[in-house]
């Protein structure tokens, strides 16, 4: 196969009334979903989208938004999903940085866009009815076209975007369908927003097998025993979140079994040991696989979790598909067995590079003396253990995970410095019983009187997602110093955290 | 009391785009994206401090959190329980 649609135009050949998304009450089978994708990529194009173009979804998940994602991959296009919850000037940068051509949206967002800007396209179901069946000329298939560009937190203030191809995202799902024998016997759970990586996998693989990926419901996402009945109920085989997803089940008085459940399958941040067990004990026919990879390179390790782990920290495991992975010191040597280094990773999953960002391509992906191909630094550290097995140890920079999602302390800190009566911002991640990590920001300036750190949450509402969001700002005299007259990151953080005990 | 507490939270602490005139006792919050997976935690740890009632993983459902009014008559019944 050569391209993420071609996937859909196979399935829907081999399985043409099999069910390829389950919404809530409506499922759309495999002939439905590639006829009415065909129809609407008809429409991109008839709207002026061309091979090569950027078309943004800014739309709840839903099975409407997967027809829209199929429709721009048909047109040669790549797909750009914007967080719904997205405040508007985090989507308006991202609309400009990457020079959409259109806007596909449903109602809400598409009020959010001012007439006489980018191009929308409303997208709801009466519009999608009304589209005429004209043929498409014949699939655009380029594997090296890119196939989306997802937006991650930046160091620099700004989001970067990651381009990937189809032949990378192939890669992590062929990988993925033959590595967890997915079969069109199987469900597979969709949890995370199109925007975040690890809804490539649960999407792309369910129609590359011809099974069915089962959306989960917005109150399943918020309330932890709607969550349980639904897995429950579903019937899902396979579930692939972040551990945090998961984490509020094991604190449930009681909850249903899930007998269908065969695989669970957790990604983007530390995987808890206690949820582990708990998931060893409650769904013990389910096989649980531990998987790391930034968004520049998807899924390159994997490790099966056994029934008995006992340990502190659960291994993030071995390469997957093609991918190798190299643990270098900082002058990019290979480190003896054990040691600690730096994550580098090569193979095809890599993506192209950062939209529009030459300096930052070329510092994240690096050729190695005597290695052949490109090589991703992660910044992610890790050490070999006695069986191969790779072990996650934290990053060398500012970059911390929350939730899942990637937060560069200093995008917070650039927001909170635009304010003049700032003049130096420092955020920490505080450990949190019941919120796993809150963001706390620690602020000075020459005149403590004029600083206004409800203003300045205010500020970072209007400028950052939801999880960026400082849950505090501390206005301090005074910020620790360096001996060589930097502000002490690590000592406003040990302040910071030590508060909050 | 508690009804106007909890509705100023969310006006407060909602990321949403807000009318706060629009938003009525039984206004679905978590349909109108007010409440999401975060803010829900961050207000139950406000509701525990605030008014000295326990909420529990169990406690987080619809029918607990789906509006001002829901969430006030959860308050109201734990607070009379202790």
């Amino acid at each position: 196969m050569r391209t993420l649609h071609g996937l859909l135009r196979a399935s829907a050949e081999r399985f043409p009334v099999s069910p390829a998304i389950a919404d809530g009450e409506r499922t759309i089978g495999y002939a439905a979903l590639d006829d009415l994708s065909d129809r609407l990529c008809a429409r991109l194009f008839a709207t002026g989208v061309a091979p090569g173009d950027r078309v943004a979804l800014w739309i709840d998940k839903s099975w409407l938004a997967l027809v829209a994602l199929f429709a721009v991959l048909k047109c040669g296009a790549t797909y750009v999903p914007v967080d719904p919850r997205a405040p508007r000037d985090r989507a308006l940068f991202i609309l400009g940085d990457c020079e959409v051509r259109l806007v596909a949206a449903d109602a809400a967002h598409a009020a959010m866009l001012d007439e006489g800007g980018i191009p929308v396209l409303l997208l709801d179901e009466d519009m999608l009815a009304a589209l005429s069946a004209d043929a498409l000329p014949g699939l655009v298939e380029d594997p090296e076209t890119a196939a989306y560009i997802l937006y991650t937190s930046g160091s620099t203030g700004e989001p970067k975007g990651v381009v990937i191809s189809h032949r990378a995202a192939l890669s992590v799902i062929g990988w993925a369908a033959g590595a967890f024998a997915i079969s069109p016997g199987d469900r597979l759970s969709s949890h995370a927003p199109l925007h975040f990586d690890l809804s490539v996998i649960d999407i792309f693989a369910a129609v590359a097998a011809g099974a069915c990926v089962a959306l989960v419901p917005p109150p399943a996402m918020l309330f932890p025993r709607a969550l349980a009945e639904w897995i429950a109920a579903s019937g899902v085989t396979i579930w692939y979140s972040v551990p945090g997803a998961l984490m509020p089940l094991a604190a449930l008085r009681e909850v249903a079994r899930f007998p269908a459940l065969r695989l669970v399958l957790l990604a983007g941040e530390r995987l808890p040991p206690a949820l582990a067990r708990w998931l060893a004990g409650h769904v013990p026919q389910a096989a649980l696989f531990n998987l790391y990879g930034p968004t520049e390179t998807n899924v390159v390790t994997a490790w099966r979790v056994p029934k008995g782990f006992a340990g502190d920290e659960i291994p993030i495991g071995r390469a997957t598909g093609d991918a190798a992975i190299r643990i270098v010191d900082p002058a990019m040597r290979t480190v003896a067995g054990g040691e600690r280094g730096e994550i580098l990773v090569s193979g095809a999953t890599l993506m192209t590079g950062y939209w529009h960002r030459p300096e930052q391509t070329a510092a994240a992906l690096v050729t190695l003396p005597g290695e052949t191909g490109r090589w991703y630094r992660t910044g992610d550290h890790a050490r070999m253990d006695g069986a191969g097995a790779l072990v996650f140890l934290g990053r060398a920079d500012n970059q911390i995970k929350l939730r899942g999602h990637r937060v560069e302390l200093e995008e917070i800190e650039a927001v909170l410095l635009r304010d003049e009566a700032v003049s130096a911002a420092i955020v920490g991640p505080v450990d949190d019983v019941r919120l796993g990590a809150v963001l706390i920001a620690a602020v000075t300036g020459p005149d403590l009187a004029r600083i206004d750190t409800a203003g300045l949450i205010k500020a970072c509402r209007s400028a950052l997602p939801a999880y960026m969001i400082p849950l505090e700002v501390r206005a301090m005299r005074t910020l620790p110093l360096t001996t060589t007259g930097k502000v002490d990151r690590a000592a406003v953080r040990a302040m910071l955290a030590g508060d909050r005990q | 009391m508690i009804e106007e507490a909890i509705r100023d939270y969310i006006v407060r602490n909602s990321r949403a785009a807000l009318d706060s005139a629009s938003l009525t006792p039984d206004t679905d919050v978590i349909a109108e994206g007010l409440v999401d997976s975060l803010m829900l935690l961050q207000m139950t740890d406000f509701i525990e401090d605030h008014f000295g009632v326990e909420i529990l993983p169990d406690d987080l459902t619809f029918e607990n959190f789906g509006s001002i009014a829901k969430i006030t008559a959860l308050i109201e019944d734990r607070s009379g329980k202790v």
